[in-house]
């Protein structure tokens, strides 16, 4: 057996070497820049997004890069809980939320670059079964079947489109007749997976995530929920705000809005 | 020299003795739970008694008065707690010469001196849990002692051990003593290895100092009734003293007139004084018929074995006397201890009436309410 | 195959558990042998991570050093921020697996016998080598099992370091992250090795710490 005091020293060492190491900024990732949100010189982008926005984001930002070669680092998160990180100095340059209100507390709280707040898109309601499901589903009412035992929403608490799928039922005059089955996912791609694994026979989701799939899905009319408007903003934190500026233009360009109609998204009105 | 003063209150306990030792071996005896441990913990400094003093060779180590209380690495004592406390990942060289600083060499020199004095040269290089127990004692004491210090502490040491180990155990302490010329200070609760290897025997019971005296003192002169139960007087009479006159004491106990000497230490107990007599169970003898003994210098009883109790090395007997008893609110009257030879050689198991016989000697009387 | 994540997640988790380490063994060391006011509220306050909701304790940590506190406007004026850095990713591993270590080194003096350590005062060596020579040779097994406890704790937080390092790919996003995010994002090829790589280390480890249990007993 070695001696005790040689192991608890190297592992003691090994990890002051590290720290050392790391504090120079000689970290793998950082791309060789300083740790910090600078680099302003440099064509690259930070981008907080919501969670449904993936599949879109990524063509956006594919298009985007092959246009001007910047470099657009995405990261993905719900609404919420990027809310709270920029409003606590995260180093994002724009933010895509999947819903206006969240940009308007970001913009109260002065966290935005004023004037660069908007809509970029409006998100739709679909209304998607399980694949293990056997039958097909048609509208809303489709729901009261009793073959349906658990039908996924977001949490109508803090997601958008959880909030329109309540909206929906309500005014479908569906909501208390099927409050005991319904299941609240938390997040709307959580929501999705739990209808794709048949954890849950049906489900209200985001068009952009059923679109491109070869789920069937039914599109709910517009009337029967508030619109799911979808706001950007650039942030008051960034050090590259022409860039920023710039990608928000390609968004709500003819190519990007294009690009996002594809993937499920309508152009915002208003 | 080592003066000791301590004070201390738990709860449902209390400390409190006072002692002043040379340097002797000077056991502190008594049961578990009378404070000895805690006693060798605040010479160590490994316990702050509220009140106290302890003074070594002239230093003073703690005073609770002066709030002078040094830490444990400064008083210069050895202590070997109970269970040895060897440190189980060092070779017992390296345990010895734990406390030892200076050049290599010389730290060699001193531990190998010091396994050669305890024997134990040849296993410099074990692990303690490759050694037995007389041998683990051995290193502790040769750890403890490495570091020159000018008192040793030695809780229970002998405690675990088995017979023969024990006894050779207590030569080599004896004879440490000895050569070093510093106090030791051992604790134990068996009276034999207590009587045999102490200059003094210090009693402590529920806290308290009983008696401090030479063994011989202690055992047949306990100067408390709680002092002669510990030391094994199995015969506490409740009597009275009659008179004096030429030939001693005159006792009544129970319904009977014994004769006692007179203790020349102690002032002269008056007519009237109410006493317990001490007698030990070794010290009453069976007279053989054919050897009677003087009457004027025994004290003769008349009466029968009623019980005994086997000990093996032993036979304890349970003796009524006939005609006026000692202690009528009982079956028996004297507890008798005989050797087995002699329970065999005058068919004791046969024969049940006797003659006893107790020397007024060999009664130690302590005045009553002294408990 | 991006290989960031796993980089990342080694050098966070090495470090967290080498500052956990430290205040482990401190903190430990205090709750063991030393009894004063406010002892047990220690021990609660050191455990509390593990009994939060990671979010939640995400969340705090957020608050307590983020830009919106005078915590993290002094390190921003240093120039080193932690949050949404890999620093922040230290911070949110160290802070949910320091309750592991604090209890392995705790349980490690507290299975020192302590009159080995009073005889070692008795025969004149101060403190410190006290801890050094006798508590710490005979604490260092559970010690060390503990290290490797809390270095996979660290190596797979993911709610806290999600709110306090953020998920920003090629930068803060660790093992447990990226998990998630190929998760999110359908990608169950890139998930699934992920998962299995952070599946045999938790395995590895675990076999290491009973490994380590039973030298313990011999």
């Amino acid at each position: 057996m070695r001696k005790p005091k040689t192991v608890l020293c190297s592992i003691w060492l090994f990890c002051i070497g590290l720290a050392l190491a790391a504090c120079q900024g000689r970290f793998p990732g950082s791309g060789g820049h300083p740790s910090g949100p600078g680099n302003p010189g440099g064509k690259e982008l930070l981008v907080a997004a919501a969670a449904d926005l993936r599949v879109a984001m990524e063509e956006l930002v594919r298009a985007y890069q092959a246009r001007t070669g910047v470099r657009v680092t995405v990261s993905y998160g719900s609404s919420g809980q990027l809310t709270q990180q920029i409003e606590n100095g995260a180093p994002f340059d724009l933010f895509l939320s999947a819903d206006w209100g969240y940009i308007e507390r970001l913009r109260r709280g002065g966290h935005t670059v004023p004037g660069t707040e908007g809509l970029y898109a409006r998100g739709r309601l679909a209304l998607v079964a399980s694949p293990k499901f056997q039958k097909a589903l048609r509208s809303l009412s489709d729901l009261q079947d009793p073959a349906i035992r658990h039908i996924a929403i977001a949490n109508p608490d803090h997601a958008p489109y959880g909030r329109a799928a309540r909206q929906a039922l309500a005014r479908a005059g569906l909501w208390e007749a099927l409050q005991s089955k319904i299941v609240f996912g938390d997040n709307i791609l959580q929501t999705f997976q739990f209808v794709q694994t048949g954890q849950a026979d049906a489900g209200l989701v985001a068009l952009a995530l059923v679109i491109t799939g070869d789920m069937p899905y039914v599109l709910i009319p517009q009337e029967l929920h508030r619109p799911i408007d979808q706001g950007l903003a650039v942030l008051r934190r960034t050090q590259r705000e022409s860039l920023a500026r710039d990608f928000v233009a390609f968004v709500l360009s003819a190519e990007g809005q294009e690009i996002l109609r594809r993937y499920g998204f309508e152009s915002p009105e208003g | 020299m080592l003066e000791l003063e301590i004070a201390h209150t738990w709860p449902d306990f209390h400390l409190e003795l006072q002692l002043t030792i040379g340097a002797e071996l000077i056991v502190l005896f008594g049961r578990s739970g009378s404070g000895k441990s805690l006693t060798l913990r605040t010479v160590a400094g490994l316990f702050r008694p509220a009140f106290g003093r302890v003074v070594l060779n002239g230093r003073v180590l703690f005073d609770s008065q002066s709030g002078v209380n040094l830490p444990p690495q400064a008083r210069r004592v050895g202590y070997v707690p109970q269970g040895y406390a060897l440190f189980p990942h060092l070779t017992v060289f390296e345990n010895v010469a734990y406390g030892l600083r200076g050049p290599s060499a010389e730290i060699h020199r001193r531990v190998m001196e010091w396994l050669d004095r305890v024997g134990l040269a040849d296993l410099a290089g074990r692990r303690p849990h490759q050694l037995s127990g007389g041998q683990q004692q051995r290193v502790a004491l040769a750890r403890a002692l490495a570091i020159q210090p000018d008192v040793l502490l030695l809780d229970e040491p002998l405690s675990a051990l088995d017979a023969p180990t024990r006894s050779e155990l207590q030569t080599l302490i004896r004879n440490l003593q000895r050569q070093l010329n510093i106090p030791i200070l051992f604790v134990t609760h068996n009276l034999a290895e207590a009587v045999l290897l102490a200059d003094r025997i210090a009693v402590l019971e529920r806290g308290r100092l009983l008696q401090v005296g030479p063994p011989k003192e202690v055992l047949h002169h306990p100067a408390r009734v709680e002092v002669a139960r510990l030391v094994g007087v199995r015969n506490l009479l409740r009597g009275q003293v009659r008179g004096l006159d030429p030939e001693g004491l005159r006792l009544l106990i129970g319904e009977r007139e014994l004769r006692a000497r007179p203790n020349p230490l102690v002032p002269p107990l008056p007519a009237g004084a109410e006493v317990l007599a001490c007698i030990r169970a070794e010290h009453i003898a069976i007279v053989r018929p054919d050897r009677p003994l003087p009457p004027e210098r025994e004290n003769l009883l008349e009466g029968e074995i009623i019980g005994e109790m086997d000990y093996g090395l032993a036979r304890a007997l349970f003796f009524r006397l006939h005609g006026p008893r000692l202690t009528p609110d009982r079956d028996y009257d004297v507890e008798i201890e005989v050797p087995p030879y002699i329970y065999e050689r005058l068919g004791l198991d046969r024969i049940r009436c006797w003659t006893i016989a107790i020397r007024p000697e060999s009664i130690h009387l302590i005045p009553a309410g002294s408990e | 195959m991006d290989w960031f994540p796993f980089l990342l997640s080694a050098q966070v988790a090495t470090l967290a558990t080498g500052i956990n380490l430290v205040v482990g063994i401190a903190i430990g060391w205090l709750l063991a042998r030393r009894s004063f006011p406010g002892r047990d509220l220690l021990g609660a306050i050191v455990t509390i991570p593990l009994v939060l909701p990671p979010t939640v304790l995400g969340y705090c940590l957020l608050i307590a050093l983020g830009r919106a506190s005078p915590i993290g406007q002094a390190l921003e004026a240093l120039g080193v921020p932690l949050v949404f850095t890999w620093r922040g990713a230290v911070v949110a591993a160290a802070v949910s697996s320091l309750p592991l270590m604090v209890q392995s080194c705790r349980a490690a003096f507290e299975g020192v016998d302590p009159e080995l350590e009073q005889v070692a005062r008795t025969l004149g060596r101060s403190e410190w080598e006290v801890f050094r020579t006798i508590t710490l040779p005979l604490a260092w097994r559970v010690i060390l099992a503990g290290m490797i406890l809390s270095f996979a704790r660290a190596l797979g937080d993911f709610g806290a370091t999600l709110m306090v390092a953020g998920n920003i790919p090629g930068r803060t996003q660790t093992l447990a992250i990226a998990v998630y995010d190929a998760v999110q994002a359908n990608d169950l090829t890139r998930a699934g090795i992920l998962v299995t790589i952070l599946s045999i280390f938790g395995i590895l480890t675990l076999v290491a710490v009973q490994q380590l249990g039973r030298r313990l007993v011999a």
